[in-house]
């Protein structure tokens, strides 16, 4: 073999496309040649650069603070038991609803992402650590369930809420027991009157007052509830 | 080095400092949904991966050197393979060549031996060269670095034998290392 077809072995397994007999036997090689292993850096490095030659696109306002949400909640592990008991039973019939509205939607939600949203969920509300609140008891009301596990995140399940208006989405918040200003979680829809939001990221629930959903403009940045639907306390 | 920047990004985020993110965020969200973008073709879907681009990168930074990683390197090359993940779960074929993406994001592999001056100079080396290359040679490495397509699965949808895709992908490699080379670099 030269050694640009080395390089180019290199490459294309930095790239993870090397198929089969191929990948094995360079896999094999990789592991006692240092020469390669050189080789792959800076092949790794090659195709980064090839990357980052993407025309560059703004994204949406709306995603940087979807993303930063997920984080925005995140702090130590609070220590406090919470007198929540875990509707194991409820806990099931839910994750099996979601899993079968998952299941009604197009293909392209049933990606990796969708599945890999699945798994979180899935992973909280299978927790033993998993504590359950549930709030608006009346049915024709918004109601329905918060999971909270103080390392994964949390899940609010809300069923009973109307179509949002054209341009509107559903929007989730966490309310601060310090009276400070309700935190963004994410935007959601709720196909068939049910919404789900995901928080994945640790939460100190002592410090957390309630869960609330508001109706917010789609495409505006969201700085506190415009429409507020409902506040479900968490304590 | 890793630019003094990136460097105290990585050295809060490791201190768990979600304030870090919002810096990463404004510094590379842009690149990081761009280069998703050009994989997925799908806003939605681009936003869903970058979102889960970051989660990654959250809990992976402990993994990562702050002294010599490459951090930028690093989260495209996540945020990449994320999106051909995705592709790869849309043509049902996750396993086939997945257990080689996740190596691939091992930070060790993204080890700065240059001046961010000297990277610049060698991006813009590459990013002349890709105009240089021919339709055919942009065609297949669209397929193979934005799409995660095998050179098999390039013959099959190109509907050109395997032993031509192979030439177009080495020649159009080479042309990018070679002008690497040329502005200074070591790929070769």
């Amino acid at each position: 073999m030269t050694p640009d077809e080395h390089t180019d072995l290199c490459e294309l397994y930095a790239l993870g496309v090397l198929e089969g007999d191929e990948r094995s036997d360079f896999e094999r090689h990789l592991a006692g040649c240092t020469d390669c292993r050189a080789g792959l850096e800076k092949a790794v490095e090659l195709n980064e650069m090839i990357f980052g030659s993407s025309p560059k696109l703004e994204p949406s306002a709306q995603l940087r603070r979807r993303v930063l949400a997920g984080f925005g909640v995140q702090s130590k592990t609070s220590n406090r038991a919470l007198n929540w008991g875990l509707g194991l039973a409820l806990a099931a019939s839910l994750l099996l609803g979601f899993v079968a509205w998952q299941t009604e939607r197009s293909e392209v939600t049933k990606s990796g992402t969708e599945l890999s949203r699945l798994r979180e969920i899935q992973q909280i509300l299978q927790s033993p650590s998993t504590k359950q609140v549930t709030f608006g008891p009346q049915p024709a009301a918004p109601h329905g369930s918060i999971f909270v596990h103080e390392k994964l995140g949390m899940i609010l399940i809300a069923d009973g809420l109307a179509t949002p208006p054209p341009g509107w989405t559903y929007e989730s918040w966490v309310v601060p027991k310090d009276g400070s200003a309700p935190i963004p979680i994410e935007a959601f829809r709720a196909p068939d009157g049910r919404g789900i939001s995901l928080v994945r990221s640790e939460l100190r629930v002592d410090q957390l007052k309630a869960v609330a959903v508001s109706l917010e403009l789609a495409d505006a940045p969201v700085k506190k509830p415009t429409k507020l639907v409902f506040a479900a306390p968490l304590g | 080095m890793l630019a003094s920047n990136d460097q105290e990004i990585v050295r809060r985020l490791k201190q768990r400092d979600t304030s870090a993110m919002a810096e990463l965020y404004d510094k590379y969200g842009g690149l990081l949904y761009s280069v998703i973008l050009r994989s997925v073709n799908n806003q939605a879907t681009a936003e869903d991966l970058v979102q889960e681009t970051f989660l990654r990168i959250w809990n992976r930074i402990q993994t990562f050197d702050t002294e010599r990683g490459r951090l930028e390197g690093w989260i495209v090359t996540i945020a990449r393979n994320r999106a051909i993940d995705y592709l790869r779960s849309l043509r049902s074929q996750p396993g086939e060549c997945s257990t080689t993406l996740e190596d691939l994001e091992h930070s060790s592999l993204f080890v700065t031996r240059e001046t961010e001056a000297d990277r610049l100079t060698r991006r813009n080396a590459v990013g002349t060269a890709l105009e240089r290359l021919s339709e055919e040679q942009r065609e297949v490495l669209e397929l193979t670095h934005f799409q995660g397509l095998t050179q098999t699965e390039i013959a099959e949808k190109l509907h050109k034998p395997l032993g031509t895709v192979k030439s177009l992908v080495r020649s159009a490699l080479k042309v990018l290392r070679t002008s690497v080379v040329e502005a200074g670099g070591a790929a070769r």
